[in-house]
């Protein structure tokens, strides 16, 4: 739920780009991905295998952080030096 | 006749707009300013009136932002430079620290850098630790450098006129949760001179003193003090360097008390001065220790509700005037 409120969506101010200047067709992970299928090292089905593997973890991931407690409000001091909190 | 309201985002791009008119050696450098218009919107339509080559983007290095920012001012032109996000200062400080805040000293008076470098600070966005933060004591603290921390439209507009016009470094600081707050911004020009402080309420029983956002928490906190009968003075320094020290002092000795509020952290940061600051120059008058409400000394966290427990909250500022108060 947090995730959600705090979306870059809700805060985005700025007007969104009027021409992405096919830029979404230049990204390397898609131009990545057709080279390995191009040179025959990686095929359609362990792609789309792949991908699958990671949305899942993702969203598993989503679920997990939006189920959670809240963090105690004492944590802000948490993890900042190792060894003793330094105040 | 209704006052003009313009947005703090309007009044800043309006700023710009009127002084690249007034001279044309003022142009603006930064990332995503052109057609974007800027990632708050602080430079939207300029690039229509002025065109990309005194509206330019940059490549993502705050460095070469400003450093070539110092470069044109020494030769004579009057940059304004955008940081996106205070936080990348960091990248640029070697820039900001050792060039544009001491050319002019090192050379003997023989060259000056009348640059402006603007840029959003501040937390309340939930963007975690490396985009939320504030770093107002750290420009404070170098000699070379002037600071400016406008809290509203009329503010922002007004004092960044002056700093484009003015012949030094100036370090705008536009806190990115007051660019959409709308305000009176009259159509008439003006400006407002750097080092003056505003008192935005006369009061006798406690000096309140805050900075750009937290200014409005102040004066949120201050409602609920006048209920319980606390006549706070509230000062809003505006400018960092040149400090309103004169309006600061004089307010003081007249109520003996004083509360300082910044939402940068708490260690070396802008309370510390302020605080020391009234103490060298009010020591006598003073009836109760000076009050600091600064952020906790912690990175600000990414969720929400610790965010807001790290930053200055006008609960602490209620809790420190009813300490001096006594």
């Amino acid at each position: 739920m947090m995730a959600k409120r705090m979306s870059a969506m809700q805060w985005s101010i700025a007007p969104k780009p009027r021409s992405k200047n096919g830029a979404s067709k230049k990204d390397p992970l898609l131009h990545a991905e057709r080279l390995l299928m191009e040179r025959g090292i990686l095929t359609e089905e362990e792609c789309r295998a792949m991908e699958a593997e990671v949305q899942a973890e993702v969203d598993e991931a989503v679920e997990v952080a939006e189920n959670s407690p809240e963090p105690s409000l004492d944590s802000i001091f948490e993890d900042l030096y190792t060894g003793e909190a330094i105040r | 006749m209704s006052e003009r309201q313009l947005s703090y985002r309007e009044a800043v791009a309006e700023a710009i707009a009127e002084e690249m008119r007034r001279d044309p050696a003022v142009f603006m450098m930064g990332e995503d300013i052109g057609r974007h218009g800027g990632a708050f919107g602080a430079s939207r339509g300029l690039i229509d009136e002025f065109g990309p080559q005194r509206i330019r983007n940059t490549p993502i290095s705050e460095s070469v932002i400003v450093g070539a920012g110092v470069g044109a001012a020494l030769t004579g032109m009057r940059p304004i430079v955008e940081i996106m996000y205070v936080d990348f200062a960091a990248m640029a400080m070697d820039s900001i620290v050792n060039q544009a805040a001491k050319v002019k000293y090192m050379f003997g008076g023989h060259a000056k850098v009348p640059l402006t470098i603007r840029s959003a600070f501040g937390a309340g966005r939930g963007q975690a630790a490396q985009h939320s933060q504030s770093f107002e004591a750290w420009f404070n603290a170098i000699p070379g450098l002037l600071l400016v921390m406008p809290s509203t439209p009329y503010d922002a507009k007004g004092l960044l006129k002056s700093a484009i016009r003015n012949d030094n470094v100036v370090m705008v600081l536009e806190h990115k949760l007051l660019y959409g707050d709308v305000g009176p911004v009259p159509a008439e020009e003006y400006t407002i001179p750097l080092g003056k402080a505003a008192i935005r309420r006369e009061g006798q029983d406690v000096t309140l003193i805050a900075t750009s956002r937290m200014c409005h928490l102040a004066a949120s906190a201050i409602e609920v003090l006048t209920e319980e009968g606390i006549d706070v003075e509230f000062i809003d320094p505006r400018t960092i360097k040149p400090l309103d020290m004169e309006t600061i002092a004089a307010s003081v000795r007249k109520t003996g008390r004083a509360v300082v509020v910044n939402e940068g952290h708490r260690t070396g940061g802008l309370t510390s001065e302020l605080a020391a600051r009234i103490m060298d120059e009010c020591f006598d008058n003073l009836d109760a220790p000076v009050m600091r409400v600064a952020a906790e000394d912690v990175p600000i966290p990414y969720n929400r509700r610790l965010e807001l427990e790290v930053i200055p909250a006008e609960k602490d500022i209620l809790a420190a005037v009813r300490e001096v108060r006594g």
